[in-house]
């Protein structure tokens, strides 16, 4: 089989895996009652605030009721409840699938608008300056220092460092989040008189109108994000590429390399690096798109409008449209990841050959 | 009983003494004290920058000085850490309460769900410990609360001796009996301590709210019950997970048996109405069934038919709507279906340095009347936290929008209304507009003038009203504040932007297009609007309004009549219904937006800001304004060259500002930044503007006090004479309860006559001796006005002893002021308690089912 005919039944099966992901989520949101339960219940909880407004001038009881049973009905028109599920939401597949987004019931952009894709387009920026740029850090720094320890595997370096990680990995992000705020916001101010980096937030109080100053601002509050995330996600990631690499380097064929007298240098780039690759390259891969996906309590924490808190307020509000938007969006995302991995495996690891 | 009575005879004869109790005095005026900080017309401060502050930070951002006020409750531990910092304020608003709600449905077949019985749902009211709710769970920032009315309300007043007479407090052994004869009867069997009904041991889910201390007061219930004989089953939930499984489902599914509820509210309501349909009748929909078609409901046809009553006003005297009031709660708490546990005082912190604060009995400094004086000397600005300022509900337009607490809590400082609550009794009283009330009421009624006019969307025009017209009261506006005034674009305010309100409200809901555009909105002020008889124009400034409504106070009918909403400028408003009703390119309510695929339009919104401006633009390049809206009787009250002016006015302002808030009120809108989470507010200096710094502060609510109780105790005669001093504002009075603690029979009430201002005296006479025993004898003393909702309370101990030499009665003072001011005042522990009732229960009105 050619590798051209392979990739394609690649791409074909993770279509698939997109198509049952999509139809997972429609059954778990429409045959549980999941959706309608919570839909109904955000109709109660309006219907209880509207029936509390009008007692002000609806002094009938009878006009009151009459009143209240409409706008219930009108909710429930607006919500899609006057639907059953199996015919409200295939049709918001159907679109999403053209790449139609469309739009939200309850949750709106910065804009004002319904619009997914203008939500999505909003917050995502602020995601990847966040979640992915604090895991392309991370990876910088935690590829070399992991094949560093793999190579002094049992030195006090490795075993110091093996420390830090265990105690980094075992860190809540929102924990250190709220430790770091306190000390570099509120302790550095109360030592120095200023603050070293922002409580949260996107911006300053008040906020600048200026382009690059409103931007320089931006960057100065995601930095203690960042350094959070780095922070919490450097020792696992060290220490998942310290193992990989470890594990490789105890192979027979880099014994027999180092045996046949090949420099340590060559041994380590072709014999262990070279075949360690593929699986720090998929970690890699799927650790950058799922960033795109935010960080909900870090999001919070750090008041930060990213893809976490949006993908979080449309499952706790129900918003059928944006669920369905951002779950296509998110296992598209892996779709191609792992397709662009299928490709990379090949390049990476001689071994790995779809034509046997 | 002879013997018995002769003893106390022998006691209380010899017992002729004076005791007086005096209490530490201090002025009340003190905290009072506001120095504006200069005499220019707006507000005390020149800028406010409203900014989010995640809750959890707040106390450490307010202590920083990264804010000067927090308009969000703070939470119960951090509150009560930043009360020892003495750079803050920590300012208390009694705006939530806590119940517990039971379900009634009754189970199926060979099952039995204890709470369809109405004895076990009453002994729940004596299995819960509510000050222990108030004192160890909430750290005191909560008072126990027994009806839906609490110490902070004055209705309170109005059932205060149906609670006395009741005496609803801990007594575990008590609801045990009670329990446990209900169950019993009901065929229920008590087995190692666990309630069995067929061989099966009774199983009770709870929902346990986790995200405040309703979690601590569940853990403590659930003990309760497992004491009673219930095997409960806890589960923990968030708000949507709660109330998707309690009020999404139907009670009959029992998916919960109990649910730790919470409520909140933003002003008083000095006779409520609407609160106690909702808690207690079930044909409000706020009961178990929810009203909704297939669930089983909750009935009481009693408790609708006392409701509705109530509701409707359908009563000519405020003794009579008191006797309703009374009834109904009665007969809720019979029924028990919604047991109150706790009133709970939010937690608002502002710095000790900010001056000129309102505290507004139920919202604190949260409230209209706050943000006009607040200012701190040598500074200004101030920053206002809140925990957003910017929400996806946050939609501002004054027709559908401002849905969203946190927009409410900017815009109340960029309007004036015409009436407001008063910060104190929760009464409406004049704000911008004053008023003069005629009422025919509550039977008679009163002509219209042939020149009244009504809105006639047939004929699309002002109409006068037919002949022969009549309406129950008359409200004469006065809008000289507004017209002698400036909208914040410049341009003056005049009779026409009350005009084109009256025509705007109404055409929307009878021009039949309008009213398919805007349905929601049509359909829920109609019923309003039909109860509007006319209008008439009054000289340049006044306004008078018929209307079909009556209360016993005048201002609740002024309020009710108020239907011109002076916010914005009527060229805005314009323009919008143009957007709205001809253009179809935005909607003034979410359901609208949705159906039309329109954006739901909010004048802080860069694109809706521009579709105002083109609408605008167009109105002005064609030299079109509505003038049909502008036309009553034979007078025009828009020129085209006003239009003009009005148009280029709001256009200039939007191109300065990119929004399209232009209001009336101390501050103007000048920066809106959603991702920032940012608004900030400039002071409206125009000469104009009526009001200057001082003219709104108002401060924290004076309190009642009583200063000193002088008592004599029982004579032979059977009667005893209390003199009472008290200090409070405007007129005060005094009733009495005095109340056997151990039958819990009252023995005498009635109210303290008034000898002057402040000194009141109590004849207390009573009429069978033999309801005098040995021991306690509480008098139960509550100090009201006319000038605050909240009131004192105070509990008197009258002890009868029958030793030889000190037979006595003899007075102590247990109980301490629970008035506002105080709200961490408790009621001393009645020592030596035992509840030998005679029988099982209140007196039973109407069983429920």
């Amino acid at each position: 089989m050619s590798l051209g005919l392979t990739l394609a039944l690649r791409g074909v099966t993770l279509a698939a895996t997109l198509f049952i992901v999509i139809t997972l989520v429609v059954v778990t949101l429409g045959a549980t009652g999941f959706s309608d339960n919570i839909i109904e219940a955000v109709i109660n909880e309006e219907v209880r605030s509207i029936r509390e407004g009008l007692a002000q001038t609806i002094r009938d009881p009878e006009q009151l009721q009459e009143v209240v049973r409409l706008r219930r009905e009108e909710l429930r028109r607006y919500h899609g409840l006057d639907r059953a599920w199996y015919s409200r939401l295939p049709s918001m597949v159907w679109r999403v699938v053209r790449l139609d987004l469309g739009e939200a019931r309850s949750l709106r952009s910065f804009k004002g608008s319904a619009k997914v894709s203008d939500m999505v387009l909003e917050r995502l920026p602020y995601t990847m300056l966040l979640i992915t740029t604090s895991s392309i850090i991370t990876a910088v720094i935690g590829l070399p220092l992991g094949v560093t320890l793999a190579t002094r595997a049992g030195s006090k370096l490795d075993r110091s460092v093996s420390y830090i990680s265990a105690v980094s990995y075992a860190l809540p992000a929102w924990w250190a989040g709220i430790l770091l705020i306190l000390l570099l916001h509120y302790q550095f101010q109360q030592v120095t008189g200023f603050p070293l980096f922002d409580s949260g937030g996107l911006y300053s109080s008040p906020p600048y109108n200026d382009g690059l100053l409103r931007f320089l601002d931006l960057l100065w509050h995601a930095a203690l994000p960042v350094i959070t995330l780095v922070l919490v996600s450097l020792g696992a990631w060290t220490y998942v590429v310290r193992t990989l690499v470890m594990n490789t380097a105890q192979e027979f064929f880099v014994t027999v390399a180092r045996a046949k007298g090949l420099p340590e240098g060559k041994v380590m780039r072709r014999y262990i690096l070279r075949v360690a690759a593929p699986p720090i390259a998929t970690n890699l891969v799927f650790w950058l798109t799922g960033s795109l996906g935010g960080a909900i309590l870090t999001e919070t924490v750090f008041n930060w409008p990213g893809m976490g808190q949006l993908a979080f307020e449309a499952i706790t509000q129900a918003d059928e449209s944006v669920v369905i938007a951002l779950t296509f969006m998110f296992t598209l995302l892996y779709v191609i990841s792992r397709f662009v991995l299928e490709v990379l495996y090949v390049a990476l690891d001689p071994r790995v050959r779809y034509n046997s | 009983m002879p013997q018995n009575r002769s003893l106390v005879r022998l006691v209380i004869c010899l017992a002729t003494l004076a005791l007086l109790i005096e209490f530490p005095t201090e002025s009340y005026a003190q905290s009072n004290e506001y120095q504006p900080p200069h005499n220019k017309p707006g507000p005390a401060t020149d800028t406010i920058y409203f900014k989010a502050f995640h809750v959890d930070l707040a106390s450490a951002s307010i202590q920083a000085g990264e804010m000067d006020l927090y308009a969000f409750s703070l939470k119960t531990e951090a509150a009560r850490k930043l009360r020892d910092d003495p750079t803050i304020k920590i300012y208390e608003a009694p705006a939530s309460s806590i119940s517990l709600l039971l379900n009634p449905a009754p189970a199926p077949e060979n099952e039995l769900n204890p709470f369809s019985i109405r004895e076990v749902r009453f002994a729940i009211q004596y299995a819960v410990d509510r000050r222990f709710i108030a004192q160890e769970i909430y750290k005191g920032l909560a008072e126990p609360m027994p009806v839906q009315v609490g110490p902070f309300d004055f209705d309170y007043l109005t059932v205060y001796e149906q609670i006395k007479g009741l005496d609803i407090s801990y007594d575990p052994e008590y609801a045990k009996d009670l329990v446990g004869k209900a169950m019993t009867k009901a065929g229920a069997e008590l087995r190692d301590g666990i309630w069995h009904f067929n061989d099966r041991p009774i199983q009770l889910k709870f929902i346990i709210r986790v995200e405040d201390e309703r979690r601590e007061v569940g853990d403590l219930i659930k003990a309760e019950l497992d004491r009673l004989g219930f095997q409960v089953i806890p589960t923990y939930h968030n708000f949507a997970a709660a109330i998707r499984q309690v009020y999404g489902s139907d009670p009959q599914t029992f998916n919960w048996h109990l649910y730790t509820e919470g409520w909140g509210r933003g002003s008083a309501e000095r006779y409520d109405y609407g609160t106690i349909n909702s808690m207690a009748a079930p044909w409000l929909g706020n009961m178990p069934g929810w009203q909704e078609v297939g669930y089983w409901q909750y009935e009481n046809k009693l408790l609708d038919e006392t409701g509705q009553q109530l509701f409707r006003g359908d009563f000519s005297s405020q003794d009579e709507r008191n006797k309703l009031y009374q009834e109904m709660t009665t007969l809720s708490l019979e029924e028990s279906v919604r047991i109150w546990l706790a009133t709970i005082v939010n937690s608002l912190p502002t710095t000790q340095s900010i001056l000129g604060i309102t505290e507004d009995i139920v919202s604190g400094p949260k409230s209209i009347w706050t943000l006009r004086e607040a200012y701190i000397p040598s500074q200004d600005t101030l920053t206002v936290g809140n925990l957003w300022v910017w929400t996806e509900r946050s939609t501002w337009n004054p027709v559908g929008g401002f849905g969203d607490v946190y927009s409410n809590d900017i815009w109340r400082n960029i309007v004036d209304p015409s009436l407001s609550r008063d910060p104190f009794t929760g009464i409406p009283v004049p704000f911008r507009t004053t008023y003069e009330v005629e009422t025919a009421g509550p039977n008679g009624t009163i002509d219209l003038p042939a020149d009244a006019f009504r809105w006639d969307s047939d004929n699309d025009a002002f109409t006068n009203v037919d002949a022969g017209s009549k309406a129950v009261s008359k409200v004469t506006y006065d809008y000289s504040k507004y017209t002698q005034s400036k909208w914040h674009h410049g341009q003056p305010i005049t009779m026409a932007d009350v005009v084109y309100s009256i025509f705007q409200t109404f055409d929307m809901v009878y021009n039949d297009e309008k009213s398919k555009v805007e349905f929601a909105l049509a359909v829920t002020a109609r019923p309003f609007l039909n109860t509007v008889k006319g209008f008439r124009l009054i000289g340049d400034n006044r306004l008078e309004i018929y209307v079909d409504y009556w209360h016993f106070i005048d201002d609740y009918i002024a309020e009710y009549a108020s239907v011109p909403s002076l916010n914005m400028p009527w060229e805005v408003s314009a323009a919008m219904d143009q957007l709205v009703f001809e253009d179809r390119r935005a909607a003034y309510s979410d359901t609208a937006a949705q159906r039309y695929q329109v954006p739901w339009i909010s004048l802080v919104m860069d694109n809706d800001t521009r579709l105002v401006k083109r609408a605008l633009l167009s109105l002005k390049n064609t030299d079109a304004y509505p003038a049909k809206a502008f036309k009553v009787g034979d007078q025009s009250l828009v020129s085209s060259e006003e239009a003009q002016s009005r148009y280029q006015a709001t256009l200039d302002w939007i191109d300065s500002y990119g929004m399209a808030v232009i209001s009336n009120g101390p501050y103007k809108l000048v920066r809106f930044d959603p991702p920032a989470q940012f608004a900030e507010l400039e002071a409206f200096r125009d000469d104009s503007y009526p009001f200057k710094p001082g003219d709104f502060f108002r401060g924290t609510a004076p309190s009642i006090r009583f200063d000193r109780i002088e008592a004599t105790g029982f004579g032979t005669d059977m009667q005893a004479t209390v003199n009472i001093e008290i200090t409070g504002p405007g007129n005060l009075e005094v009733r009495f309860v005095l109340q056997n603690p151990v039958t819990g029979k009252m023995l005498a009430r009635g109210n303290a006559l008034q000898i002057s201002a402040t000194h009141y005296t109590i004849d207390l006479a009573i009429e069978n001796p033999a309801d005098i025993k040995p021991g306690l004898t509480h008098l139960f003393l509550t100090a009201f006005s006319d000038a605050v909702s909240s009131l004192a309370e105070q509990r008197i101990d009258l002890e009868a002893t029958t030793g030889a030499t000190s037979s006595s009665v003899t007075l102590t003072p247990t109980h301490s002021n629970m008035g506002k001011g105080n709200p961490q005042a408790t009621i001393t522990p009645i020592k030596n308690q035992s509840r030998g009732r005679s029988c099982n229960g209140p007196p039973l009105v109407q069983r429920s089912h």
